[in-house]
């Protein structure tokens, strides 16, 4: 069996792996930020032009 | 798949206890079928440019890119479901799952939630019929093709095809909030490219699907009843596929690029019904493959190129 006693101590690959997980992420999070950002301003800007047509 | 790995990408646990994922972005990024989404993508965008209106550029590369993750989430679904068959193929085996990389938990997760976040991200950009479209795109893909069809009925691919050609028709709706005759003709045409497309990939893979258990027309009724229906549905594509020039929604460039193509899709299929001698019969099947991609790629690329140019010169039309 796997050592487990003191928590379970990830090897060298598998701390890269997920760090690499981890970035891919944070880095659709940020897209989605961005992206939800991108959507309001577009809607928002149509809605005045429609407000001040 | 041995019955070992079987059982870690079942449980996302070893013999020697409790595992952390080795899994990469890549793969992850394999689960969506990277290849069909860029369909996905160059249909969806045909459909959407397509339309008499257009939406905003912002608005409309949103809703392209959440009409892609939502055909690829239907993908990563599909692998999550057929994991078991996929280990048997020789052509799908590699795949993150039966390769043992991503548990099909770990899947069903990430297909589960890209699924939802496509279907919402869609809604919010452009609207809630383009949204409703992709969502039972989805479904059809998941529970009537993959639970149902594909392992049951050597039409799997005759009605599952349905899910396949809505990516235009939700294009179309995303830009318009409308589906017309112009967005079913362009799901008619993929709908019936979809029949002699995959029995071609069939014929000369059959000891896969045969050897898994897959139904598929040439498994189920034989390879001379598959190459007549290559045929027939062949026969009925190549006029559908001209429709687009007749009805204005394509050009005369469309209508002279579908003509050749179509003559193209024709001699392949008349030449495989005709060929007795199997090995020269799958190397024709293997041609018929390669370019009904081909096939429609150029159908809906120059349908594109069309509005694109329509689109210039007609400068500040957006």
């Amino acid at each position: 069996m796997r050592e487990v006693k003191d928590g379970l101590v990830l090897s060298e690959e598998e701390k890269r792996r997920r760090r690499q997980r981890s970035l891919a992420l944070a880095l659709v999070l940020g897209a989605l930020v961005l992206l939800f950002y991108a959507i309001t301003i577009v809607k928002q800007g149509a809605a005045l032009n429609a407000l001040h047509s | 798949m041995t019955l070992a790995t079987d059982a870690i990408v079942r449980s996302g646990r070893s013999e020697s206890g409790p595992t952390i994922s080795l899994a990469t972005p890549g793969d992850f990024f394999a689960l969506l079928k990277p290849r069909v989404m860029s369909l996905v993508v160059f249909t969806a965008l045909a459909g959407l440019m397509a339309a008499p209106s257009r939406p905003h550029p912002v608005i409309a590369f949103i809703s392209i890119l959440a009409i892609a993750v939502g055909g690829g989430a239907a993908g990563c679904l599909n692998m999550w479901w057929d994991a078991d068959i996929d280990a048997l193929m020789s052509r799908t085996r590699n795949r993150p799952i039966p390769a043992g990389r991503i548990t099909r938990e770990a899947a069903l997760g990430f297909g589960l939630v890209m699924s939802g976040g496509a279907v919402i991200t869609l809604g919010l950009a452009a609207n809630w019929t383009a949204a409703s479209l992709l969502a039972f795109t989805i479904f059809f893909y998941i529970v009537v093709y993959s639970m149902w069809l594909k392992r049951s009925t050597p039409q799997n691919i005759v009605i599952g095809g349905a899910a396949g050609a809505l990516p235009p028709v939700i294009g179309y709706a995303a830009a318009t909030g409308d589906v017309t005759l112009d967005a079913a003709i362009m799901f008619a045409i993929i709908f019936l490219w979809t029949p002699p497309h995959s029995w071609a990939l069939a014929l000369f893979r059959s000891e896969d699907y045969a050897r898994a258990k897959v139904p598929m027309l040439p498994v189920a009724a034989g390879r001379a009843v598959t190459r007549a229906q290559i045929l027939i549905y062949t026969l009925v594509l190549v006029p559908v596929g001209l429709t687009p020039a007749l009805l204005g929604l394509g050009g005369p460039a469309y209508g002279l690029v579908a003509l050749l193509m179509g003559a193209g899709m024709l001699h392949l299929a008349v030449k495989l019904y005709r060929e007795r001698d199997e090995k020269a019969a799958n190397l024709t099947a293997k041609k018929l493959f390669g370019f009904s991609i081909l096939y429609l790629a150029t159908l809906f690329g120059v349908l594109l190129i069309e509005r694109i140019v329509a689109l210039v010169l007609a400068q500040g039309a957006w």
